[in-house]
């Protein structure tokens, strides 16, 4: 135990001094936060400029347009319509010269081919699809009746054909307090494990394989067995990638706290301590099954090219899940959903994806947790083998099949 | 000039005939694929098969509504009661009933179980339209129960949008922006891989024996372009081959109609190919001064974010894109490709300003590859160093 502890505290220190952990750790959650403060602030004055402009603008510029009919489909234009709002001109000069005018807002060119294509298009001197609005109803109405030969009774029917009186049967829930968060919460809790279960993995093989290109490795496993090896190193990187997590947390707290009322969280959401309670079970339960795999691959590994494709084979089960979560958020307690949560490879994240979606029963949450240590247990033993001098000593090039060959002794 | 064609050669026939490459040229196609087809799962998933009954006292419907969704299905009740027990014993999820006196008031009454989706309502609205249009020209019929396809022209954005959904074709700008910083990073992690590992394994001292450190960077990076070009004509040789695909075999709505705006693509093209260079040189020349390929994917997925900034400043840009701002990230080459296919959304960007974007680039990327040059030149023999910007001042001081 003793020897576990020197490990794990060697590997932080050295994981701490590490460019490449202070770069991810630090570095890049503190640039992200600062690109996002900004990012919110531009786009928050874009916000307030535009309802600003919204809020300031007098009669509604729309009151008052023009229409060029070259096909001359509008031969009627009913009593009760105001007539005034929508004034005919001949051509497309005249209308643009009211327009230069001031005396329209915009005018409608009719295609002469209306039936078939339906183009109309509005021209006006500026229009942002973002903030400005549109009323097109008066020439839509127009339109329609005009089509139908000019009976705008029977337009008026067509436009809307019956007023619906609804009465439900179910039964009446009382209306919740969905927001935002509420609906993202499930997806931002799988990303976060799924976050903190990959990337302390990719930092344990590197640091891995550089001990092995500078053979400390070798001088270690003369004092200390493979499985104090293997869990001291892989606990160190755990507890570093808690701290990793706890870092990124922190500055999305502050985007949240400081970058504005867009991105705020909304009033009446806490997070559920329960729930953060089980993210840390499953956190480290996930985290033992994919860091002794990742121990294992540096391990075997002779460079950093070479475990590309097999890291991405080991982490496919985690990947399959965070993709499919996404589906089985729409029915959290279907078959599906309730298998991904339950198998070990899978459950650390799409357990705490159910667990903030829906309500989980308790038998469920407690199962995936034990299958998911006994997983981790078997596995830590297998890749301790994978520590013995010879599969050290080796330069063979690493594939999944000679991975997965080692890991079940099979070499 | 023969020895950096004879290093590009080299670079380019390393990076292409090789399984990765093949490998990265179906990447971008699957992922894309894999998106598309989370997302129909995600819709299959959500559909539930629902049938409605109707009651038609009034006696207008010539034909029970159909909808084009096969989950849909109307079954029509004589008589209200039918209805009622048929929605109580589950057989049916609702019912709509159309009263003697619908002609007159034009009320419909709607009983439901809470499971009658948009789509149903949307049919039964759809047929009783085509009852009140019987008789009409069949022309007539469809143009009044599409409507007009509205669009805006406004005359100091030269742009006219429409106001329903823009069809897929308007956002073939912000799709070959995507494709750039797919490129982007396909290539930073290739070339930055490669540099570092030719540091480490001393390859490039044996060059560099023969060739200026400038001609090798040069030829290096004029390779890299070429193998980026080899792989974006391969994803557009494959995107236009899925597209006819989707568009003639199986039929897809959304991609009949692809109205795409060739002045825009073309000088967005341009800008395009020396913003690759400038972003390649760059890549160079940072892998020139790191010391492991871990260090140097760090680096890579930081100018990756960086290109993708004008994406999260969409609202911003879209509101007003001819904003101070949004010029300015126009003509910075890390940034002007994605900028302008966002800003070319929502107005038609000058051609002066795509003309100035793709000058800005070519010359920052001529003086980048000249600048990886001498970066790798003074970095060349620092194993296991980095080389940090005042040791490279000092450098240039004293030679």
């Amino acid at each position: 135990m003793k020897k576990t502890l020197m490990i794990m505290a060697a590997e932080i220190r050295t994981s701490l001094r590490r460019k490449s952990f202070v770069i991810i750790a630090i570095v890049v959650p503190l640039l992200l936060g600062l690109i996002a403060l900004g990012i919110g602030l531009v786009n928050r004055n874009a916000m307030e400029t535009v309802l600003a402009d919204v809020a300031a603008s007098p009669a509604p510029p729309s009151a008052l347009a023009g229409y060029v009919d070259a096909g001359n489909l509008i031969r009627t234009v009913p009593a009760d319509l105001p007539a005034d709002r929508l004034l005919r001109y001949d051509d497309e000069a005249a209308a643009r010269a009211a327009l230069d005018a001031g005396a329209i807002a915009g005018y409608y060119v009719i295609a002469p081919d209306y039936l078939q294509s339906g183009a109309v298009t509005y021209i006006t001197q500026d229009f942002s699809v973002l903030s400005d609005s549109l009323d097109t109803s008066l020439m839509e109405q127009l339109l329609l009746i005009n089509l139908l030969g000019g009976d705008a009774s029977l337009a008026s029917a067509v436009q809307q054909p019956f007023q619906v009186q609804a009465t439900s049967l179910a039964p009446v829930v009382a209306a919740s307090e969905e927001s935002w968060i509420s609906e993202l919460f499930p997806l931002f809790m799988v990303l976060v494990l799924y976050m903190a279960l990959i990337i302390p993995g990719g930092i344990l093989v590197n640091a891995l394989i550089d001990e092995k290109k500078n053979r400390v490795m070798e001088v270690l496993m003369t004092s200390v067995s493979p499985a104090q090896m293997v869990t001291g190193k892989v606990a160190a990187l755990g507890l570093l990638g808690l701290l990793m997590t706890a870092l990124w947390l922190g500055v999305l707290w502050s985007i949240a706290r400081f970058g504005g009322s867009a991105l705020s969280i909304p009033a009446g959401f806490s997070l559920p301590t329960g729930l953060l309670a089980w993210a840390l079970v499953y956190f480290l339960g996930g985290y033992a099954i994919y860091g002794a795999q990742f121990a294992g691959i540096g391990a075997l590994a002779p460079d950093v090219n070479q475990t590309k494709s097999v890291t991405w084979i080991v982490m496919l089960p985690i990947i399959v899940a965070y993709m499919f979560m996404a589906v089985a958020f729409d029915n959290p307690t279907g078959p599906f959903a309730v298998a991904l949560s339950l198998f070990p490879l899978t459950s650390s994240v799409a357990m705490i994806g159910r667990m903030a979606a829906t309500e989980v029963p308790l038998w469920q949450a407690v199962l995936a947790a034990l299958l998911q240590f006994v997983t981790a247990y078997f596995i830590i033993r297998l890749t301790a083998q994978m520590f013995r001098a010879q599969y050290l000593l080796t330069g063979q090039p690493l594939t999944a099949k000679s991975f997965y060959r080692t890991l079940l002794g099979r070499a | 000039m023969s020895k950096i064609w004879l290093v590009a050669e080299y670079q380019f026939r390393k990076d292409v005939f090789k399984r990765s490459f093949v490998l990265a040229v179906f990447a971008m196609p699957l992922f894309l694929g894999f998106i598309i087809a989370m997302g129909w799962l995600g819709e299959r998933m959500q559909q539930q098969s629902t049938t409605v009954g109707y009651v038609d006292a009034a006696n207008v419907l010539a034909q029970a509504p159909v909808s084009d969704d096969d989950q849909i299905e109307f079954v029509r009740f004589a008589a209200v009661d039918e209805a009622r027990a048929a929605l109580a014993a589950g057989q049916i999820d609702g019912y709509y009933v159309l009263p003697a006196d619908y002609p007159q008031n034009r009320e419909v009454a709607l009983v439901h179980n809470g499971a009658v989706s948009g789509a149903v309502m949307r049919t039964f609205d759809e047929t009783m339209r085509r009852t009140l249009l019987a008789g009409q020209q069949e022309q007539v019929v469809e143009r009044a129960l599409a409507g007009p396809a509205l669009a805006v022209l406004a005359i100091d954005r030269h742009r006219t949008v429409p106001l329903s959904v823009p069809g897929v074709g308007a956002f073939v700008p912000l799709i070959l922006a995507a494709v750039f910083a797919f490129l982007v990073m396909t290539v930073a992690a290739t070339l930055m891989e490669t540099m570092a590992a030719e540091k480490q394994n001393r390859t490039i001292e044996i060059v560099v024996s023969s060739i200026s450190p400038g001609q090798m960077m040069a030829g290096k990076i004029l390779g890299v372009v070429g193998m980026a070009l080899a792989l974006a004509a391969c994803w557009l040789a494959l995107l236009v081959g899925f597209t006819w695909l989707g568009a003639n075999v199986v039929q897809l709505d959304w991609l009949q109609d692809l109205a795409i705006d060739g002045r825009d693509l073309a000088l967005l093209l341009l800008v395009a190919l020396p913003s690759f260079l400038f972003m390649a040189a760059l890549i160079v020349a940072l892998g020139a001064t790191v010391v492991d390929a871990q260090e140097a994917q760090q680096i890579g997925a930081v100018a990756f974010l960086i290109i993708f900034v004008p994406i999260y400043l969409f609202f911003a840009f879209g509101d007003n894109p001819n904003s101070p701002l949004a010029i300015a990230f126009s003509l910075f080459p890390m940034t002007s490709v994605t900028t302008l296919a966002v800003r070319s959304l929502f107005m038609q960007v000058p051609a002066g300003q795509f003309v100035a974007a793709a000058l800005v680039a070519l010359v920052s990327g001529v003086a980048m590859i000249w600048l990886a040059g001498k970066l790798f030149r003074a970095n060349m023999l620092r194993y296991g160093q980095g080389l940090r910007l005042r040791q490279l001042l000092r450098g240039r001081a004293s030679a």
